[in-house]
């Protein structure tokens, strides 16, 4: 028996692990914002943190006091706020709130006199993982989270408890996180969801994806990415071949001799008069889109879609696009009528605009569209003979093209031969306007990764077809529509005359391995899918990252309202309120009955069983009058049952020997569970005579 | 503004005191506790306050942003929030506390009162201190009460002499995440018996008082006390007496076998007495005296204790102790000193 | 084996009249191989319930009466030179019997004391520097007057201990008194008869270290060890709060309550020990370790008892 206890007069003091351990959870909640963080201001976090180590060093190793000057502190407290306040304008608002948020955060921890400071420390920590969740919401960004905010709480609870270990204390907090994962997953699904209170300012991140101007080039660059740009859910449909996945996203009718953009009028008219509604006829197929953000207002889907969501506008080009930009993981839902035409006729502003091209910026080129207008008679022949330019002579299809001197494509088609998708569609399209028929440059993505690791059983009835396309970055792709008299626009891929594989199925290996040596990405895509079971995992992970956007990152206002409404019917809000407390009540009675029955079952554990069927009818003649001291012993007990309860004194006594055997006596195991059989015999008898 | 400090104190006064009959028709006094839903209470901290602020700020940034992970973390925040109010709550239950009633111990010196806390699993941050107490509490803290028994000393440092009650002890914690503070008012009947501090006082044999002046009524005194220092009678032999201390020179004389039986003091008992402690301060006197206690409980001599007043009060009574030696004399003696006029002195 | 005992027993309470318990305690004592210590006013029969004891299990006796002048060398022995033979001869003291009774051993003093006790321990004794071994078995019996302590040295603390047990006679029911007075004279030689070889007595040893203590008994010792310890809570008796205020007992007092109870198990005809057996012993075994000087005897049965009292006996170390 000895004392732990100690006195409590000294001011609040970090003990030696947990200033590093706080040292570390800050270190790796500013990492989890560190992408966000301008690296001027990473390097001023770094330098504070180092200097956080030096002093945590200093003051256990070599018991100095060390104290930081306040007015160092200030001085450098005042001149990070006006650095970033002078870079407020270029990192807009939410940014330098985060960079002021980090800042303060570092600061903070120089100044831990007491216990309050300490608390603020840790709020502050804990709301900025919450900021970090602003920018990135992915499903393993959001476990690594969850691991921090354990770190985060171990800290605070070291305070509690100094002598529990780390691997304990992680436990400790583990279980309380999982026991109230009950409740915020009920929370989750019925508390009701509440439009935004007010503006709030958001990321004025870098735009990602296709760009709405595009010169050759372009999109080799983007092709690099290996990031995701969109998710496709066909519910279970049939999918279309991959040649037939062209996802739209504008189309470029302008050209300036140099690059590609988009006519704003199309935008403009649609705005002056009613909103348009393309005709659609024919077999539709649904899917979801979940796209990432792209911070553009460009939406993906094949021709022709359409989407009844008002937040969503199309466009007279059949491009469709959010009245606001994409800033975070959005969901919608498309038709799409593959097998309807586009534009069946069109106005002469529009066919005047599609053959417009900038007289001697490539001559070359127009000379040669001149002479397939006056060699062929029907666009078709024009356009095939174009192909089959590209498909005889040696063209070269390949991520890395040589530049080109003034974006001309003249060089490309005569010299160099050898270029992107872009590259491709550029001349095609020039050169069909050249040759007379309205043509213009289309970006979008082809094809995607079909994913179906994440099957589920839909419905056994009918055979479905599960999983999910995801579509990256470098499936950015650009080709080509002319317009043919009563065709209406038609799709021409010229990069299908040259590299027929990346329209049929996808990257070519040869390409793949362009793509690797390029980017400088740690993970390599290309090594990544040649070894089977990195790949399977790979997929495996995508397609939880995929259920965890669809269910978790998708579960919107709308969705919930669906599904209370399923569940309850009318009345939603009394039954919500009626849920959320029920199951509050739930919660804490859960909790209750746990810890009751762990206690229940750490004194079973130490019972024998005799013990317990003897203490049961002690109990139950306690019950009849009989009243025992604790430190009575069996024998005696009997006698005493005997004197009081003379009917039942032989059978007691005889359960009473064969207890004190199964207590005392050395007995083997077999001996014990016949002697413990005959005890229950006597139990029931006893009992029935009681 | 004089009358509204007045009716505000009032009101606190009214409150504690309508608090404390409920505290004790709910935790009535015992040796023994167990804390049980019965007499734990619960509330967040403040820390636990700005948490929730917290909560509902991550909540409406969610909101704002429609960002359901935010809103998760909200959430999941908030759920552990309830968690750990019971998991504080276990933290606490099933601990026994047993204490004893009375301690002793000296003026503005710490006072000890053991607390034996047995439990069956593991408890963090139990948190002892005399909560009726304003001045001189020390918090006494326990990191760790492992399964088993541990005994924890609260320690207070009372200023005045006298007999103390304590009132209860507060017990609490904060774990596991200071969010809420687990706390039961413990009645042990804690009292303490404060003897006056003892003040050094040169050259004392000045101010001690012999059988001649005006003391008790025994004037003679002969001590029974058996010791090695001085002899002091011849008693008949006893058969397994020591040999050494037979008379020979008796025996030799015929007067038959005695043996010689010696004393370890001779001469009167001292007495002390208030009175003739020097300063005029009764407190004063009594720290003085208190040290001549002390003094001559370390020499093993005899003395007696005289309490008498120079004031002629009424309410006075005079105290007197007659004159012995021991450790239990010497309790006894300290015992009226710390009692002494005490109802007059708390006043 | 078990005839033998209740033979012994049935002899032993012919003679010792009135006094079963006392003389079952007193057989046990001899059984776990302890020595006994007996504290009464005179003629209570003392003396001859060792006699009785000694006589039965037909063992060698011899009775010292201890004085204030009884030096070492009359309890152990001395080495005296025989001028016959030219050469030092041991003549042996009577702590050479297997059954040696002391009496009134509070009366010789702490030296004597002290050469008889270090004795019982050892089951050595050392005269002038060679050992010789007592016999087996070695059995004492003290006896002590616990009034009129004049002249007469308490034994300290710590040999009280050596003692495995401590037991008073009391005075005789009527019943009992009656018999006794009517058996006017003693006849020893007449009455008691050998039962026993001093094999048997050694083989019955051996048998009482086999009997089975279960873990649940072992803790039960230990929690009353512990709360003479002031270790539990159960430490308190009584709703002030105050705890028994007792010596604490060491483990040697565990283990002579263990030996102690294993005896009356054996006694009881039984292979395993039952808290019966403990409580049966405990206040005899552990009164005189539990004793806090200056305290009257009445209280002290009661230590005994309240420490019983505080321990649960089916769940003892909770």
């Amino acid at each position: 028996m000895f004392n732990t206890a100690r006195k409590i007069n000294s001011p609040f003091a970090l003990s030696y692990q947990n200033s590093w351990l706080l040292w570390f959870c800050q270190l790796m909640n500013i990492s989890s914002l560190a992408l966000e963080i301008s690296t001027w201001m990473l390097a001023i976090l770094a330098l504070c943190l180092c200097w956080q180590a030096l002093l945590i060093n200093l003051k256990f190793n070599s018991n100095k006091l060390a104290k930081v000057s306040p007015v160092l502190l200030t001085l450098f407290a005042i001149g990070g706020c006006i650095a970033i306040a002078i870079t407020a304008a270029n990192l807009g608002v939410l940014i330098s709130m985060v960079h002021l948020l980090t800042f303060a955060y570092v600061l903070k921890a120089f100044e831990i006199k007491r216990r309050k400071d300490f608390y603020q420390l840790l709020l502050l920590g804990l709301f900025l993982l919450a900021a970090a969740l602003i920018f990135k919401q992915n499903l393993i960004f959001s476990f690594m989270l969850i691991l921090v905010l354990v770190l985060n709480l171990m800290v605070l609870m070291l305070i509690f408890s100094p002598s529990k270990s780390l691997p304990s204390m992680a436990k400790t907090i583990s279980i309380l996180l999982i026991q109230s994962t009950v409740l915020a997953v009920v929370l989750f699904i019925v508390f009701p969801r509440l439009s935004p209170f007010w503006q709030v300012p958001s990321a004025k991140s870098a735009q990602t994806g296709l760009s709405d101007e595009v010169s050759p080039g372009d999109i080799a660059n983007l092709a690099l990415s290996n990031d995701l740009a969109f998710r496709v859910d066909f519910k279970g449909g049939q999918i279309p071949n991959y040649s037939k996945l062209y996802w739209r996203a504008m189309t470029l009718e302008l050209y300036d001799g140099r690059k590609w953009t988009r006519a704003n009028n199309i935008y403009r008219k649609a705005k002056e008069t009613k909103p348009f509604k393309p005709e659609t006829s024919g077999q539709a197929i649904n899917y979801d889109i979940i796209v990432e953000p792209s911070f553009q207002s460009w939406l993906y889907g094949l021709a022709i879609a359409q989407s009844t969501d008002i937040q969503i506008k199309n466009s007279s080009d059949y491009t469709i696009q959010t009245r606001n930009i994409i800033s975070q993981i959005s969901h919608y839902e498309i038709n799409s009528y593959l097998n309807t035409s586009l534009d069946l006729s069109i106005d002469d502003i529009t066919k005047k605009r599609n053959l417009s091209i900038v007289q001697g910026s490539n001559p070359k080129l127009e000379r040669l569209g001149r002479e397939l207008k006056s060699k062929y008679v029907s666009p078709q022949e024009r356009s095939n003979a174009i192909l089959a330019m590209f498909r005889a002579e040696q063209y070269f299809y390949t991520l890395k093209p040589p530049l080109l001197t003034n974006n001309s494509l003249d060089q490309f088609f005569f010299n160099t031969q050898a270029g992107f998708c872009v590259h491709y569609a550029s001349s095609y399209t020039y050169l069909m306007r050249a040759a007379g028929i309205p043509a213009r440059v289309v970006t979008g993505y082809l094809g995607g990764e079909y994913n179906n690791t994440s099957n589920e059983p839909l419905s056994n009835t009918v055979k479905q077809q599960g999983g999910h396309l995801s579509v990256y970055q470098y499936d950015a792709h650009a080709w080509s529509e002319i317009w043919l008299e009563g065709i209406g626009w038609f799709r021409v891929d010229p990069t299908a005359a040259v590299d027929p594989e990346r329209v049929e199925s996808g990257w070519s290996s040869a390409l793949l391995e362009q793509q690797s040596s390029l980017n400088n990405d740690f993970v390599d895509l290309y090594q990544l899918r040649n070894i089977a079971w990195l790949n399977a995992l790979r997929l495996q992970l995508d397609a939880l990252d995929y259920q965890w956007t669809r269910w978790v990152l998708g579960y919107s206002t709308k969705k919930q309202f669906d599904l209370l409404k399923r569940w309850f019917g009318k009345d939603i809000p009394w039954k919500v309120s009626a849920v959320v407390v029920g199951s509050l009540i739930i919660f804490m009675l859960l909790l209750n009955s746990l810890s009751r029955f762990s206690l229940w079952w750490f004194k079973a554990k130490q019972a024998t069983p005799w013990l317990v069927l003897y203490n049961k009818l002690r109990l139950k003649l306690v019950n009849k009058g009989l009243k025992p001291t604790s430190n009575i012993t069996p024998s005696s007990f009997a006698l005493l049952v005997t004197e009081q309860l003379p009917f039942l004194s032989s059978d007691f006594a005889e359960f009473t020997r064969v207890f004190e055997c199964l207590m005392y006596q050395d007995l083997s195991k077999k001996q014990q569970d016949e002697l413990l059989l005959h005890l229950k015999n006597q139990y029931v008898k006893l009992k029935g005579k009681l | 503004m004089n009358l509204l400090a007045s009716i505000k104190q009032k009101l606190n006064a009214t409150i504690k005191s309508r608090i404390n009959s409920w505290l004790s028709k709910r935790v009535p006094g015992s040796y023994k506790h167990v804390l049980s839903s019965r007499n734990i209470f619960i509330m967040p901290t403040r820390f636990g306050f700005s948490y929730l602020l917290l909560v509902t700020l991550l909540f409406l940034l969610g909101t704002n942003y429609q960002n359901n992970i935010i809103l998760l973390l909200s959430y999941l925040l908030a759920s552990l929030f309830i968690t750990t109010m019971m998991h504080s709550f276990y933290n606490f239950s099933q601990l026994t506390f047993t204490s004893t009633k009375l301690q002793y111990g000296f003026a503005s010196q710490n006072i000890y009162f053991p607390i034996q806390v047995k439990t069956s699993k593991d408890h963090y941050d139990i948190n002892f201190h005399f909560y009726q107490i304003e001045q001189n509490v020390d918090l006494t803290k326990l990191d760790l009460c492992s399964r088993g028994e541990v005994q924890v000393l609260v320690s207070i440092k009372p200023e005045l002499r006298g007999v103390h009650e304590l009132g209860r002890i507060k017990v609490f914690s904060e774990y596991s995440l200071g969010l809420f503070i687990t706390w039961a008012m413990l009645d042990f009947s804690h009292q303490v018996i404060v003897f006056p501090h003892p003040k050094k006082l040169s050259n004392h044999s000045n101010f001690l008082s012999s059988i001649n002046e005006k003391g008790p009524d025994e004037l003679e005194y002969k001590t029974n006390q058996s010791g090695i220092d001085d002899f002091s009678e011849l008693k008949n032999y006893i058969v397994g007496e020591s040999q050494a201390r037979v008379a020979w020179k008796q025996l030799a004389r015929g007067q038959g076998k005695l043996t010689k039986h010696y004393q370890s003091q001779q001469g009167n008992p001292i007495w002390l007495k208030l009175s003739s402690m020097p300063h005029t301060d009764i407190e004063t006197q009594l720290s003085y005296l208190c040290f001549l206690i002390l003094e001559y409980g370390k020499t093993q001599q005899q003395f007696g204790l005289l309490l008498d007043s120079n004031l002629s009060s009424v309410d006075q009574e005079n105290v007197s102790i007659s004159p012995d030696a021991g450790n239990q004399h010497q309790q006894n003696c300290l015992i009226a000193l710390a009692k002494f006029n005490n109802g007059r002195s708390a006043d | 084996m078990q005839n033998v005992i209740k033979n012994i027993l049935i002899e032993i309470e012919s003679i010792v009249l009135g006094k079963p318990n006392e003389c079952r305690l007193a057989v046990a004592c001899l059984l776990a191989k302890g020595h006994l210590l007996i504290e009464d006013l005179p003629g209570m029969g003392k003396t001859t319930l060792a006699h009785t004891l000694a006589e039965t299990l037909n063992l060698s006796y011899q009775r010292t009466q201890f004085t204030s002048d009884l030096l070492p060398a009359d309890v152990v022995g001395i080495s005296i030179f025989n001028t016959d033979i030219k050469q030092f001869e041991l003549h042996k003291g009577p702590i050479f019997n297997q059954v040696v009774l002391a009496d009134e051993i509070n009366r010789a003093s702490p030296k004597t004391q002290s050469a008889l006790l270090e004795a019982m321990e050892e089951k050595q004794v050392s005269i002038d520097g060679t050992t010789h071994l007592l016999p087996e078995p070695f059995f004492v019996i003290a006896t002590q007057n616990p009034l009129f302590h004049a002249g007469t040295y308490p034994l300290p603390e710590s040999q009280l201990d050596r003692f495995m047990m401590r037991i008073s006679l009391g005075f005789p029911d009527v019943e009992a008194e009656k018999n006794i007075l009517l058996s006017l004279s003693r006849d020893r030689t007449k009455a008691i008869e050998n039962i026993n070889s001093r094999e048997d007595l050694l083989v019955m040893q051996q048998e009482i270290e086999k009997v089975h203590a279960s873990e649940v008994i072992i803790e039960y010792i230990i929690a009353l060890c512990h709360v003479s310890r002031g270790q539990t809570v159960k430490g308190f008796d009584n709703e002030a709060g105050n705890k028994i205020l007792c010596r604490p007992l060491s483990p040697r007092a565990g283990k002579a309550l263990l030996g102690a109870a294993k005896a009356w198990a054996f006694i009881d005809n039984r292979d395993f020990l039952k808290p019966d057996d403990i409580k049966a012993v405990f206040s005899s075994v552990c009164e005189h370790r539990l004793e806090l000087s200056g305290h009257e005897r009445g209280d002290n049965n009661s230590v005994s008892q309240q420490i019983l009292q505080a321990v649960d006996v089916l769940n003892p170390l909770s």
